[in-house]
């Protein structure tokens, strides 16, 4: 089994499923979603993130960098990325963590050491360990893994996906897989294309694949102010929800911006730079809207 | 008035209070005793003064009382003002802006005063009232026959004529206020047994208030409430009260400690404490006496939602359900203003040092309030500066560095030195005892431990139970283990400095070495589930407790290590060098058992898996502060105490805040009337704390 670049193991989760749950984020996504939170993800190579508020100018990563990527300019700290291999010495000798690695190559049993870790928490709180990302699904054999490492192991698994991946790989996954969190960003097609860069006719298939298998969904909408915050994407959400049969709930994410300044530390140009994060209460409104729509559903805004 | 409205207008008139107020009527009394008291033989000098005290009280009564006992505050009189001890600690510009500059007679008067510090035999009072108490004094005196007996009894009985009367003077004004239960209560107790919950609880308050407020000291508890209780709820039960009716009666009583107000004291804090800033009035309940009680107290507390009393939870693996999810239910509503110990660990640590079964329940676990113990009598408290520990280990304080080989010998020195501090200080108070502390009296305080009273003896003069408590708080662990972790890499695995070279570095408190102090810094700590580092601590931890297992101490003496720190962290990190962890001089040294500032960084989850590495079982005590910025649900508070419990942890005590709403109650306080913080081993009131504890609380509270 190959190692997979791993940006983040974050122990005590309590909002990617149910209890207190590890959760590892995998770096690389087929989508490119406009406002996405975590771009650390997006790219599945180790990567470097630099923040310039950080930096006390002591030139030690000047020193170390084989190909002088770290350049001081009139007492500013250039870092030139286009050289850069993401050889780690940099952030190893930064006494501040201006420069820190986004991404590590970790094994199956690397990842699970740490998951592992908690296991009292997770059996007392029926929690566990969730993958997420990036995309798990991209790394579909990794990710297959560690799920049946961890349902070896007796702890509960979950995957936070965009479910945009082969028939295949959902098939392979599904039976590791104890609860799927699945993104559900638009709606409509063209605007999911213009969004994301793909259309969700495979998300949308995927999606009643794995609850035709009888696996339970949570259905998780981003609601991004001037994308897809319309009427007709609240119906769709609504449809589809009531369409599954073994969805737990719709969660509502409501829009924040700190994935602006992730872009900046990684030096990546940002296609929604809306700074202001959504008011929760307008959240909450459009909960309501979707509830007025399928009563039957239970529909819960993330804070 | 209906119920709820009842209790909500006297929870208000808590927060009415005046900074300035204190208890007016005691310190008129006492300003006009003196004079004359000064000529008084010494003996009954103190039962005089305490009778005459009672018999110049007032007997206030509001409408909406249900238990009665209150003292009046009000600004004190021209020409009074505060003490020699109010100035030191509220401060002079306070004191001149807040009071008369010119005072001929100061509050509060010393003339009258216990230390507190202790919790009364409840037990005793309920089933023999004063008289049954008085009855065995009697017979024990004439037992002894010795004149201190016989003087013993005296100032018995005017203590307990006076407390008779006053009751009385209570039970006229309650007839006239149409409160006939009252009346009724207070014409027999407390000189008589209770007869049933109210008139228990009445009997509880009303001598309690008296310790409190009259004699004048802070911090008594209410020990294993549930216990001596227990007797009247299941009496009640009996003659068909419901639960519910049950569980409002303990709201009246939960209420009324918050109304002992800190300026009518003799031991006084800062600032004003309104309410109760600095009276820590314990109350346990759960442990051993688990009953369906101990729900009902648990339910009342959390509605009353208040800091006082300080609610102390034992918890144990086979407690029933119910208890239990309440138990998590209580700590996720009200937060700081719970704390819960695992009492099997609890059990366990106290049996390995060797204390019999009533030892542990008379010892476990009142903050510094021990049952049937006068504080200074036989309990006394050491504070050990870890990390200061450290650097006498690595020849801070001397000429030159010692020579190691490795760090097993710096630890071994770090542990010698703890000996050679806890051996020194057992002496010290070896050498007092029968000395400074006979003084200490507490006439009122006599009467209400056993011991006491089966010898006719003060606290001071052998009346004290015969077992010697001794806590050692551990302070600063984290910051201790960290700098042995610096010590290791640098001089040890690296070898990129010696010994000598890192102590220069820190005696100039990293001046010219910024970045090895950033890289110091930034090393793996304590806290967050880091097997390496927290191998350091749990280094310590042991060297600490081998070092307690080996101090010579008296007979009947028990040591307690707790890794604890009181509100000494910012005190006793403000006169530290510099430490081999990256802090530099005067910085913060690390609060309880906690991480230091900042440096949790991988969550809940491996904070609590970090802490319970150390070896609590060798100790028993102390106290963990978990502060967590985002509510969480009862179930998933639940899983992770209970799991930390699992794992060997010991306490908990949960504060929901975040920096955001910290620095807006520091701007804006009137809004934040009500935010309380779990500050060192309790909840205060963090609008009403001093500014550098407010400062201390931001750094230590995560985003």
């Amino acid at each position: 089994m190959k190692d997979c670049v791993v940006f983040k193991i974050q122990r005590y989760c309590i909002d990617d499923g149910p209890g207190i749950r590890t959760t590892v984020f995998l770096k690389g996504c087929p989508l490119k979603c406009q406002w996405c939170h975590n771009p650390e993800g997006l790219s599945s190579h180790v990567q470097v993130t630099y923040d310039d508020a950080l930096c006390i100018g002591c030139r030690v990563c000047e020193s170390v960098c084989p190909n002088s990527c770290h350049v001081f300019k009139n007492g500013k700290h250039l870092f030139l990325r286009d050289d850069c291999i993401a050889c780690g010495k940099c952030a190893s000798v930064c006494p501040v963590k201006a420069l820190e690695m986004a991404g590590k190559r970790l094994s199956v049993g690397d990842v699970m050491k740490v998951v592992a870790r908690d296991v009292v928490f997770y059996r007392r709180s029926g929690g566990g360990m969730t993958l997420s990302g990036g995309e798990p699904l991209m790394h579909s054999d990794f990710s297959f893994e560690l799920c049946k490492a961890a349902k070896e192991m007796g702890i509960h698994t979950a995957v936070e996906t965009c479910c945009f991946s082969s028939m295949d790989v959902i098939e392979k996954m599904i039976p590791v897989v104890d609860l799927f969190l699945c993104d559900y960003k638009e709606t409509s097609t063209l605007l999911h294309k213009e969004f994301t860069g793909d259309g969700n006719e495979q998300i949308l298939k995927n999606i009643r694949r794995i609850d035709e298998a009888g696996k339970p969904i949570v259905l998780r909408c981003p609601l991004i102010p001037g994308r897809n915050m319309r009427p007709e994407h609240y119906l769709g959400i609504s449809t589809l929800a009531s369409n599954l049969k073994n969805l737990v709930r719709v969660e509502l994410e409501p829009y924040h911006s700190f994935g602006l300044l992730k872009r900046e530390k990684l030096g990546i140009s940002a296609d929604y730079s809306n700074t202001k994060s959504l008011e929760v209460e307008e959240a909450c409104k459009v909960a309501e809207e979707i509830r007025t729509l399928a009563s039957n559903i239970e529909v819960l805004v993330k804070r | 008035m209906k119920l709820e409205e009842r209790f909500s207008y006297l929870k208000n008139q808590f927060f009415e209070n005046d900074d300035r107020a204190c208890f007016i009527e005691r310190e008129r009394i006492l300003a006009r005793l003196d004079k004359k008291m000064a000529t008084y033989y010494e003996y009954d000098r103190e039962a005089k003064i305490f009778a005459e005290v009672l018999d110049g009280l007032s007997t206030p009564i509001d409408d909406q009382d249900f238990i009665l006992g209150r003292m009046v505050e009000a600004l004190p009189d021209p020409g009074m003002g505060p003490s020699k001890r109010i100035r030191y600690f509220y401060g002079e510009e306070a004191c001149l802006r807040d009071y008369p500059k010119d005072t001929s007679v100061t509050f509060p008067n010393p003339l009258l005063y216990s230390f507190g510090h202790m919790c009364y035999n409840w037990e005793m009072l309920l089933t023999e009232g004063c008289s049954g108490i008085l009855d065995r004094i009697e017979k024990n005196a004439k037992r002894k026959g010795d004149p201190l007996s016989q003087l013993y009894l005296l100032n018995a009985k005017m203590i307990i004529d006076a407390i008779r009367r006053f009751a009385m003077r209570y039970a006229d004004a309650a007839e006239i206020k149409g409160m006939s239960r009252q009346a009724e209560a207070l014409r027999r107790i407390p000189f008589e047994p209770a007869y049933d919950l109210f008139s228990a609880l009445q009997s509880i308050w009303f001598i309690h208030m008296l310790a409190s407020c009259v004699e004048g000291a802070r911090d008594f508890a209410f020990g294993h409430f549930d216990k001596y209780i227990y007797p009247f709820y299941i009496q009640e039960l009996e003659n068909g009260t419901s639960r519910e009716e049950i569980i409002s009666m303990l709201r009246f009583f939960l209420l009324k400690p918050n109304e002992i107000t800190g300026r009518a004291v003799y031991n006084i804090a800062e600032k004003k404490p309104i309410p109760c800033y600095n009276t820590k009035q314990y109350i346990i309940i759960g442990g051993a006496f688990q009953t369906d009680l101990s729900t009902d107290v648990l339910k009342a507390f959390t509605m009353n939602d208040m800091p006082e009393p300080v609610m102390t939870l034992f918890y144990q693996t086979e407690h029933d359900e119910t208890f239990k999810a309440q138990i998590f239910e209580s700590m996720n509503a009200v937060a700081d203003k719970i704390q819960v110990y695992n009492y099997d660990l609890v059990r366990t640590a106290m049996e390995k040092r060797g204390m019999s079964e009533d030892q542990i329940d008379m010892i476990t676990y009142s903050g510094c309030c021990s049952t049937e113990m006068s504080f200074y009598n036989t309990r006394n408290e050491y504070y050990l500066n870890i990390p200061k520990v450290v650097l006498g280990a690595i020849g801070v304080y001397d000429d030159k560095a010692p020579e190691y080989d490795n760090l097993e010998q710096i630890l071994d020195r770090f542990g010698d030195l703890c000996y050679e501090c806890f051996q020194e200080y057992i002496n010290y108070i070896i050498r007092l005892y029968g000395k400074v502390y006979n003084r200490q009296r507490g006439v009122l305080d006599a009467l209400f431990i056993a011991n006491c009273v089966n010898e006719c003896r003060y606290p001071g003069e052998g009346g004290a139970y015969p077992v010697k408590l001794y806590n050692f708080f551990l302070m600063g662990l984290a910051t201790g283990a960290n700098s042995i972790a610096g010590i290791d890499k640098l001089v040890f695995k690296e070898k990129r400095y010696t010994l000598e070279q890192l102590r220069q570095i820190l005696l100039d408190n990293y001046e010219g070495n910024e970045l090895l102090r950033l890289e110091l810094k930034n090393m793996a700590k304590f806290g967050n589930d880091d097997d390496q580092a927290d191998s350091y601590a749990v280094s310590v931890a042991n060297a600490m407790f081998d070092a307690i297992d080996k101090v010579k101490k008296p007979d009947q003496a028990f040591i307690i290590g707790d890794i604890y720190s009181l509100d000494r962290s910012a005190i006793y990190g403000k006169d530290l060098e510099a430490t081999p962890d990256g802090r530099h001089a005067g910085e913060y040294i690390s609060e309880n058992q906690s991480p230091s500032y900042g440096t949790s960084l991988e969550g809940a989850t491996a904070e609590l898996r970090s802490l319970a590495k150390l070896p609590f079982v060798r100790s028993g005590g102390g106290g963990y502060n978990l502060s967590l910025s985002k509510r969480i649900p009862t179930e998933t508070l639940r899983a992770l105490v209970e799991s930390y419990f699992e794992l060997g942890g010991l306490h908990v005590g949960l504060t929901y805040v975040n920096k955001e709403m910290l620095q807006d109650a520091m701007v804006n306080p009137e809004k934040y009337d009500d935010l309380t913080v779990r500050l060192y081993g309790y909840s205060e009131f963090f609008t009403k704390i001093p500014r550098w504890q407010q400062v201390e609380y931001l750094e230590r509270t995560a985003k």
